[in-house]
């Protein structure tokens, strides 16, 4: 399993396109609807958070010595308690946030672009490329990162750089204006979906010296990115109007028009999401796959990747009736993803320390 | 014997040319017939008068002098009967009448208060016209006034006609798209009387038929569709308005999609919803020997506008309004059923037939004097079920069910093709504890998709995390505002 | 054959000649007495052999040279026979294996022997300008079907002793001669023995082209229409390839001359790009990535704009595009299906009719059906214009074998959007990019340099920097993978 390469600027870019996939579309919006006009600034405690996460992370890391996450689980808890942990674990993160972050796919394609297509036969074409990726093995899937990462970089600049000579500064003002909480109390959102999944990166730490790096680049890049996106989108359409939008980052590229004919290409935004969106499932799916076929003792991976997909196709459709019941679970989420990305990395981390110190 | 030979190849070859020269009896190049895209049928001075109305082919060409002629050509005759007067058509006409794709037959008000059975039976006795035009009759106006109107967004009036008429049907509940298949089973049958959608023109009729009409964006003249004609046996009675119209729609299972507005439970504003998705079941059965039918409509409709104070998102506003939009839908079917019941006794909705159904012999009693029934006695319970969802955007067709569920049939056969393909090199390495491992959770897979297939409600596990964390985050929310 | 050694009768020897060959008209047999009336025989294959070399070194030798004294087979390859290449030969199978490739046979009556003369003289084609891929600047000239002429045309480039040239013989029937031709130290070492070990291997009984050695030289099997060899009858490109220590397999037979690796960019990349200068090559070869991504994506994209997202189309060119398709009877995909088809039938027309004719058919074909589809409305010209742009985009890229799949996967995209819209032509791309990646041709990823990232071959692949600058012109890449 591990003979399976990855190089360091291939895992940079897969867990970029990993972070833009999540929250790329609503994020603004989700902002804005808590933070106002602050919602920015939120981003920047978002990041703050996630630097110190990754420090925990970097730690364990640190006690893997190179060992896969999988393999240390079992040797840090034991046969039968790490198994369990393991299998709990990748069914209640990994695996539930693919069907979820499916089930967004299907509700952003549904309500924007297609909305008489069913939502069944989207699951199965991205469902499809993803088996087919994850089977081709996590070097096809860096290599494609390299790959796709221009064309997603080249999109985001041709939309939103665009937008510029059309932003306010005075929809940004006044800044602070209801005082820290609210930035506070936006940003959890934000450090649940995606930052905490951070903690799935573990599963590659086969340079264990670079790990903390990559996390680290891979995060700044795309926390920069949500900041300079949710900073234009609010700049040209005000908080008002962003927070009853749903997918306002796709929305805002809708407003540009120059000359007649620079214009109507939100479709690129659409084209990023995709691409974003296809590189998480896929990491998703590689990780849940991994876990399991630890759990039992499997050879090969790949023989999970069926099952699991057929798994998460219903799994996605019976999420949640409608999108009105979507916005309160976003609301809920974060406090769920804590216990996964905060509570057990540290728990694991403090049982590494005590083992560490007990053997020297 | 070689001199026999090559005379029987040369026969051979007269006769496999003469053959392909007269293998064309029902040959007819396109440019030697009218294509009839609509008919209409009035009565004039005690006979029929057919309108045709045929294409100019000249005019649709991709290089038409444009404003020269109009693309659509009327001919109409007079005759006792409706085939006579198509065949003396030709005598005003250089091409044969081709009948294959008439997409419309409208017929005269006064045609259908005498019975429509006989003209529809020369159209469906022959064997060039095709029985899926659409029909519609006349209101206020004849029928030939219609097909020599000309329409402004299709160039050729009989599509314009056709279109709309369908696209309505979809969009927009109160018309009713009535084929001439559906026409010859309800006048066949007792139980159930036909309906026929109307259609006028308003605005200025006269300057409505030059092609003026359409040289400016307010046209002088439109035509509109408005309302179901009632149709006692095959005599046109009486005429239903929308909402009623709407009614007939529900209770016929033909809401495909349809808009009402609502007015708010606590406000003077309104709120419009779309009905994407409506069932009607209908349940007869005898009660003190009286016949007794129960309606029960369940539809799924999304808010589409939304003009009242109160905040969606409150559990308790949504169920009033809920109820608001169940009180409005048993209103209008209730009213329809009263209205058709008292006015005209004629049995459109075809609960008749469900006794027919359910009750054979009773049914033989009652068959003579159904219409009598149906008027003086029959009662009628309705109970709406319907549901209301709180989203923006229409979630129309995607709910269309038989598309969904082909959709999963064939993922599961894919995912099965691809898992035994998997399956068979696994074995070739004799990996048996994969096998095993990964083929309990495609079980797994395999039931959920089946469960799906039935339709069964699968729990969310989103559930179960929301009411475990939902105290954190009202505690949190309260701490942060 | 029970044995195969040669018998020491002549008359015996020419017998079991004749029977084995079955007297085929073109085996001949001269029979020759010489001095101490010692009677000879030589053998070949008429037509194999050169006939002017035939008479003056061997027959005259033979007859006027040869000593009185001791007749031998020693003496007349020392001192009788007027040829280069003179060899013993001691079985039948050995003997006919040679005039097979055009040598003559001869024997002695009384020796169990024969001697070998090379002495081919067949007719072939002379050196020709490439018709495959031809330049503006640059060499013109182009290998052609025998293998001796074709290695002499790299060898004469590259004067470097570290060139080797490995012969095999493979293919039951044909026998053919396969020159296998890499620069040791800079080839790959693993990748030339599991080449020979290949060929040595195969059960293939013919070999008529590079295609049939092609399918067998992967040591693991892909399953990819994409080409993992690259194939060229241009000499220089061969040479240019084996100095990037690359592997070349000529053929005898054929004037396309097999190299391998190779990668996409290979096939990507003309010859004359090292020929013009830098600045312009760059821009060329940006313009045949434009001119891929337009083959591939054009008609998909047009059918995913017209048929799902109109929104994203300028609202004048939507108007123009609205004009132009009313009237038109077909869907946007099946109009777009049916024009690249009748497009792909005319490429392969003009491909395989002769010559004198296919310029015709190309011009009635371009010319006179899009015009006459248009005019009559079949198709819109929107679609003419896109099949044609697709169409010459799709002969920018220089090599044919990168073409084909480029053709074929954009049928499966134009059905990808014609369902999914521009989602399914998304998730196509995806796959598409998830497919090469994976790829790999003998070792090295098919996307590299792009993918995995190599800062230092970035010289070479989308750009062409000056050879100051480069790797290419003086110091040899490292090929070690």
């Amino acid at each position: 399993m591990n003979s399976e390469k990855l190089t360091i600027r291939q895992m940079t870019l897969w867990f970029i396109l990993y972070q833009l996939g999540s929250a790329f579309l609503v994020l603004p919006s989700n902002l804005a609807s808590i933070a106002k006009q602050d919602a920015w600034i939120s981003l920047l405690l978002v990041l703050a958070v996630q630097m110190l996460m990754i420090m925990v992370y970097a730690g364990i890391v640190k006690h893997l010595y190179g060992v896969p996450f999988e393999q240390y689980i079992q040797t840090l808890f034991g046969k039968l308690f790490g198994k369990l942990f393991l299998l709990l674990f990748t069914l209640m993160f990994p695996f539930l946030i693919m069907s979820l972050s499916l089930r967004d796919l299907g509700e952003y394609i549904t309500t924007v672009i297609m909305p008489e297509t069913p939502m069944e036969a989207i699951f199965v074409m991205m469902l499809g490329a993803v088996i087919y990726v994850v089977y081709c093995g996590v070097t096809t899937i860096g290599r494609a990162a390299e790959v796709l990462f221009f064309l997603v970089m080249a999109l985001l600049v041709l939309g939103y750089l665009s937008l510029i000579p059309t932003a306010k500064v005075s929809n940004l003002l006044p800044v602070l204006e209801f005082g820290w909480k609210p930035i506070v109390h936006a940003s959890l959102t934000t450090i649940a979906f995606p930052y905490i999944e951070s903690v799935l990166f573990l599963y590659f730490t086969t340079q264990p010296d670079k790990w903390r790096n990559i996390v680290m680049k891979s995060s700044l890049f795309s926390g920069v990115l949500f900041m300079y996106v949710t900073l234009v989108v609010i700049a040209v359409l005000s908080q008002g109007v962003v927070s009853t939008l749903t997918f306002s980052s796709y929305f805002v590229v809708r407003t540009i028009s120059f000359s007649d004919f620079f214009e109507r290409f939100e479709v690129a935004v659409s084209v990023v999401w995709f691409i974003a969106i296809f590189f998480r499932l896929s990491l998703l799916m590689y990780v849940s796959v991994r876990g399991l076929a630890a759990v039992f003792q499997l050879e090969n991976y790949r023989t999970l990747l069926i099952p699991l997909g057929l798994i998460a196709y219903v799994i996605a459709g019976v999420l949640w009736p409608n999108t009105a019941v979507l916005l309160t679970s976003y609301r809920i989420w974060p406090y769920y993803t804590m216990i996964f990305g905060i509570i057990c990395p540290i728990l694991i981390w403090t049982a590494g320390q005590i083992k560490r110190s007990a053997a020297s | 014997m070689n001199a026999f030979k090559r005379i029987g190849a040369v026969i051979t070859a007269i006769l496999i040319i003469i053959m392909f020269l007269s293998g064309c009896w029902n040959r007819r190049e396109l440019n030697a017939i009218s294509v009839v895209l609509a008919m209409g049928i009035d009565w004039v001075d005690n006979q029929y008068e057919i309108t045709v109305q045929v294409s100019d082919p000249s005019q649709m060409s991709i290089n038409r002098s444009t404003g020269q002629r109009s693309p659509a050509i009327i001919f109409s005759e007079r005759a006792p009967t409706i085939f006579e007067a198509i065949r003396k058509i030709t005598t005003k006409a250089s091409r044969r009448m081709y009948l294959s794709h008439m997409r419309i037959v409208i017929i005269d008000e006064v045609v259908a208060e005498r019975g429509i059975r006989n003209p529809l039976d020369f159209l469906f006795r022959d064997h060039e016209v095709r029985p899926d035009f659409y029909m519609a009759i006349a209101k206020g106006c004849s029928a030939k006034d219609i097909l020599a109107f000309v329409t402004p967004m299709e160039v050729l009036p009989a599509m314009d006609l056709y279109k709309s008429l369908k696209v309505s049907e979809h969009a927009w509940a109160p018309t009713s798209a009535v084929n001439v298949v559906d026409m010859m089973q309800k006048l066949t049958k007792d139980g159930i009387d036909p309906v026929l959608t109307g259609i006028t023109l308003i605005g200025n009729r006269k300057k409505g038929m030059k092609m003026d009409n359409v040289k400016q964006p307010a046209s002088y003249a439109e035509y509109k569709y408005t309302g179901i004609g009632v149709l006692l046996d095959d005599r046109i009675v009486g005429w239903l308005n929308e909402s009623k119209s709407k009614g007939y729609s529900y209770i016929t299972n033909n809401v495909h999609n349809t808009v009402s507005h609502i007015s708010c439970p606590n406000s003077k504003e309104n709120f419009v919803i779309e009905v994407y998705k409506s069932k009607a079941k209908i349940t007869p059965s005898i009660k003190n020997g009286n016949p007794f039918i129960k309606v029960e409509l369940r539809s799924e409709a999304n808010i589409g506008e939304y003009h009242c104070q109160a905040d969606l998102a409150d559990e308790q506003i949504f169920n009033q309004l809920q109820e608001a939009a169940r009180q409005e839908q048993k209103k209008t079917l209730e009213d329809s059923i009263a209205y058709v019941q008292q006015k005209f006794g004629a049995d459109i909705f075809g609960f008749g037939e469900y006794f027919h159904e359910k009750y054979p012999r009773q049914w033989q009693a009652w068959k003579m004097v159904w219409p009598e029934v149906f008027k003086n006695e029959l009662k009628v319970e309705v109970i709406v079920k319907s549901e209301l969802h709180n989203q923006y955007h229409s979630q129309a067709a995607k709910m269309k069910r038989g598309a969904a569920r082909v959709v999963n049939m064939m993922i599961l056969l894919l995912f099965l093709i691809g898992a035994y393909l998997q399956y068979r090199a696994l074995l070739k390495r004799r990996a048996i504890r994969d096998i095993v491992i990964s083929s309990c959770f495609l079980v797994v897979g395999v039931s959920l998709v089946l469960l799906k297939q039935f339709e069964v409600t699968l729990p969310s596990p989103m559930t179960g995390i929301e009411t475990m964390f939902k105290p954190f985050e009202t505690f949190v929310s309260k701490l942060l505002s | 054959m029970a044995s195969s050694e040669f018998s020491p009768l002549l008359h015996a020897n020419i017998e079991r000649m004749k029977l084995i060959m079955g007297f085929s008209s073109d085996f001949i047999v001269r029979e020759l007495v010489i001095s101490n009336n010692r009677k000879t025989a030589i053998f070949y294959l008429d037509g194999m052999v050169d006939k002017n070399e035939l008479q003056s070194g061997v027959i005259t030798a033979l007859l006027d040279r040869t000593p009185l004294d001791s007749v031998n087979l020693n003496v007349l390859r020392e001192h009788v026979l007027d040829a280069g290449e003179v060899t013993p030969i001691r079985t039948v199978d050995a003997a006919l294996e040679q005039i097979f490739s055009g040598s003559l046979l001869i024997m002695l009556d009384g020796e169990p022997e024969g001697l070998v003369v090379a002495m081919p003289g067949w007719e072939d084609r002379s050196i020709t300008e490439s018709k495959t891929q031809s330049v503006v600047r640059g060499p013109q000239d182009s290998f052609t079907e025998t293998l001796r002429t074709n290695t002499t045309l790299v060898r004469r480039r590259v004067k470097d002793k570290r060139i080797r040239l490995i012969t095999l013989k493979v293919g039951k029937m044909t026998k053919t001669d396969v020159a296998v031709m890499y620069m040791d130290g800079l080839a790959n070492d693993k990748l030339v023995r599991q080449l020979i070990r290949r060929l040595q291997t195969s059960k293939q009984d013919r070999v008529l082209e590079g295609e049939y050695l092609e399918e067998i030289l992967h040591e693991k099997k892909q399953w990819t229409i994409f080409p993992t060899i690259y194939n060229t009858d241009r000499p220089d490109t061969i040479a240019a390839g084996i100095m990037e220590g690359k592997v070349a397999l000529f053929i005898d037979g054929t004037p396309f001359v097999i190299m391998t690796p190779a990668i996409f960019i290979d096939f990507i990349q003309s010859a004359e790009d090292y020929y013009q200068q830098p600045l312009y090559s760059t821009l060329i070869r940006l313009l045949r990535y434009a001119a891929l991504a337009i083959c591939l994506l054009v008609p998909s994209a047009y059918i995913a704009l017209t048929t799902f997202h109109q929104d994203m189309l300028p609202t004048q060119l939507l108007l123009s595009l609205a004009a132009q398709r009313e009237g038109v009877p077909l869907p946007a995909f099946i109009e777009a299906l049916l024009m690249e088809g009748t497009f792909e039938i005319l490429r392969e027309a003009g491909i395989r009719m002769p010559r004198t004719i296919g310029q015709a058919v190309s011009i009635v074909g371009t010319i006179v059906i899009g015009q006459a589809a248009v005019e009559a409305s079949i198709v819109s010209a929107a679609m003419v214009i896109i099949v044609a742009i697709t169409a010459i985009s799709s002969f920018v890229i220089p090599a044919y074998s990168m073409s084909i799949p480029i053709r074929i996967i954009r049928f499966l995209f134009m059905a990808l959007s014609a369902s999914f819209g521009i989602y399914g032509l998304m998730i196509g791309i995806i796959i598409l990019v998830v497919h090469l990646s994976h790829l790999q041709s003998f070792g090295i990823p098919y996307l590299s340099p792009a993918a995995p990232f190599q800062a230092n071959n970035q010289n070479d692949a989308i750009f062409r920097m000056p050879f100051w600058r480069s790797t290419q012109g003086q110091t040899k890449q490292d090929n070690s993978s």
